[in-house]
């Protein structure tokens, strides 16, 4: 009668517990960094996509097209330069331009970034797939000092429509920076989108140029003061913004539409194609990612390495194990099964282990993530691409457990008869 | 927040990168194209340097040259040998305008576009192909013959501008399959 090998396998894993123990959980720490990499690259990626839907164009200062990219959809970085209002007035009229929605970038909200925008922005900015902006409660703003919050925005401050909020200049560091005497309203509450809408404080045009109506340079005149009741009397209607979105009658006249603007003559001006400058990003991108999977393969690497250590130091140990083995009728050929049997099953539970590490620690910071970097982990144990890695592990482990399993074989034969005790 | 800052800087040091990538630069070896589809519609633009084309950016000064801007006249003109399309798509060519400087226009319909006739002189070619597809969203993928025809050309950075989306894509003879942004 034959041995039951994965019984005896068990049994002798079970008798050098920790050696056993460390080794598995040196293989799942490597299989969730490894997945954890490769999975965070991709939620990353659609995360960023799903950001806007819908804008042919974005326009701004002439500068880089990643930057005019990230500084006016995911608020990343900051303009260089503004542009005029007149130009970007000018473009609304453009008759291939459907519709325009410009955004004024600079001032904060306890950490949120302001944008100041038209009531157009609710109607056409767009995200994932052509889902438009929904308010999950009140409105738009109407007044001057009325604004709009992201779910974010709200959730963290627990703010509702009713609420009154101060605004400050630049990103918020200073207190001595905040337009105290002009405090807004919350008007509407957007519902949470995934994107970098959540985390935003959207007021008027109108609004930014008020509370800077006595302010000069980043900082506020001396003796010089407005009261908010006061600020209809002056010329709210915008100078400068940051940037705009654009969206066009017909899709076909894109690409001309981004020539005109790049080569018009005035004011330097940068049209952008949204999705053409992500992957324009991501192909940069593409490169530190690469890096960052061949470390974590590598650290897979050492795992196995380390599994395979513990095997063969285990062998000298195990010479009486075998010896009894072959006693009782093993035969080499046995021996040999036995050692691979026992590191592809360590190898396996340790991707088991690993993938549920995985689940785990993605549930634990994916609220983290959503919060403060808008990228959308999507909860789930593996999904095909996955399973080619792990099956990848597997196979390695098993290329690698052909040595320890050779020299058990080769001591078996050689002198697991004869060892001296 | 510093962490997103220190994304943003390393993002920003890489935008010089990208930056270069935006249309209109002419640079030998390297041409661009730009496929728009609307509805049925389906219009592709190609761009680039006429030395990719032909090997010089002149007049041609001897028989061989004009052959050589002929031949290229020819293989621009030719739009099965240029791009293929997956057959799912249904698409059908309509018109075709080839731009090429230089060649004295048997075509009597090409030129005279005016978009291009203040750059004097140009030396870049320009081919538009329309199509009419019956089924635009197999428009999966796309395939150029531009590198067999004009073994000069070096890159092809292309651009789209689809229903599912836009998208951006760097060609090269090795990897000459373009796939267009799939509807998320």
């Amino acid at each position: 009668m034959r041995l039951p090998l994965w019984h005896l396998t068990l049994a002798s894993v079970r008798n050098r517990g920790l050696a056993t123990v460390l080794t598995l959980v040196a293989i799942a720490l490597s299989v969730t960094l490894l997945l954890g990499v490769e999975r965070l690259r991709n939620d990353a990626r659609s995360s960023f996509a799903n950001t806007l839907s819908g804008t042919d164009l974005i326009v701004g200062a002439r500068s880089g097209a990643v930057q005019l990219l990230l500084y006016s959809v995911f608020h990343i970085g900051d303009a260089t330069h503004d542009v005029s209002w007149s130009r970007i007035d000018a473009l609304r009229t453009h008759k291939d331009v459907a519709w325009l929605v410009p955004l004024s970038l600079g001032d904060s909200h306890r950490g949120f970034r302001v944008v100041g925008t038209t009531a157009d922005f609710f109607a056409h900015v767009q995200t994932g797939n052509r889902q438009p902006l929904r308010f999950a409660a009140g409105q738009a703003f109407e007044g001057v000092f009325d604004a709009v919050i992201g779910a974010e925005v709200a959730a963290r401050l627990g703010y509702a429509p009713g609420a009154k909020i101060v605004l400050s200049h630049g990103a918020g560091e200073f207190a001595a920076a905040e337009h105290a005497d002009k405090p807004f309203t919350v008007t509407g509450v957007l519902a949470r989108t995934g994107t970098p809408v959540d985390r935003s404080v959207l007021v008027g045009l109108a609004a930014i140029e008020a509370i800077h109506l006595d302010w000069q340079g980043g900082s506020r005149i001396p003796g010089v003061e407005i009261p908010a009741q006061f600020v209809g009397k002056f010329d709210l209607s915008p100078k400068r913004v940051t940037a705009a979105l654009v969206g066009l009658e017909r899709r076909a006249t894109v690409f001309r539409v981004q020539r005109e603007i790049n080569t018009s003559d005035g004011e330097p001006l940068l049209a952008i194609l949204p999705g053409v400058t992500l992957d324009e990003l991501w192909r940069v991108v593409g490169v530190v990612e690469r890096v960052l999977l061949a470390v974590s393969a590598f650290v897979v690497a050492v795992g196995l390495a380390g599994l395979v250590a513990t095997l063969v130091s285990s062998l000298s140990a195990r010479r009486r194990e075998l010896a009894i083995l072959r006693a009782l009728g093993a035969g080499p050929g046995d021996v040999f099964v036995l050692l691979m049997t026992e590191s592809v099953l360590l190898a396996v539970a340790g991707c088991v282990l690993g993938v549920v590490g995985l689940w785990a620690l993605s549930a634990g910071i994916a609220p983290w993530l959503m919060a403060e970097h808008g990228v959308q982990l999507v909860p789930r144990f593996v999904d095909q691409s996955e399973l080619v890695w792990l099956a990848g592990v597997v196979v390695a482990a098993l290329l690698a457990s052909v040595i320890p399993a050779w020299r058990a074989y080769r001591y078996s034969l050689a002198d697991g008869m004869t060892v001296r005790l | 927040m510093t962490a997103q800052h220190r994304l943003a800087g390393l993002c920003l040091a890489m935008f010089a990168v990208a930056a270069g990538a935006d249309g209109g630069a002419h640079e030998h070896g390297v041409a661009h194209l730009h496929l728009v589809q609307e509805g049925t519609t389906l219009s592709l633009v190609f761009e680039s340097p006429l030395d990719s084309l032909v090997g010089f950016e002149h007049a041609p000064r001897d028989a061989a040259q004009k052959q050589a801007l002929h031949q290229a006249h020819e293989a621009l003109e030719d739009v099965a040998r240029m791009v293929s399309l997956p057959a799912a798509s249904g698409c059908v060519i309509g018109e075709v305008e080839v731009e090429l400087p230089f060649v004295e226009d048997a075509h009597h319909d090409h030129h005279g576009k005016g978009e291009h006739a203040e750059h004097g002189e140009h030396t870049d070619a320009q081919a538009h192909y329309t199509f009419t597809c019956t089924q635009p969203s197999a428009l999966t993928q796309l395939t150029v013959g531009l590198f067999k025809a004009f073994p000069r050309l070096e890159r092809i950075d292309a651009e789209a501008a689809t229903a599912a989306g836009q998208g951006k894509a760097v060609l090269r003879p090795a990897q000459a399959t373009w796939t267009l942004p799939a509807p998320r």
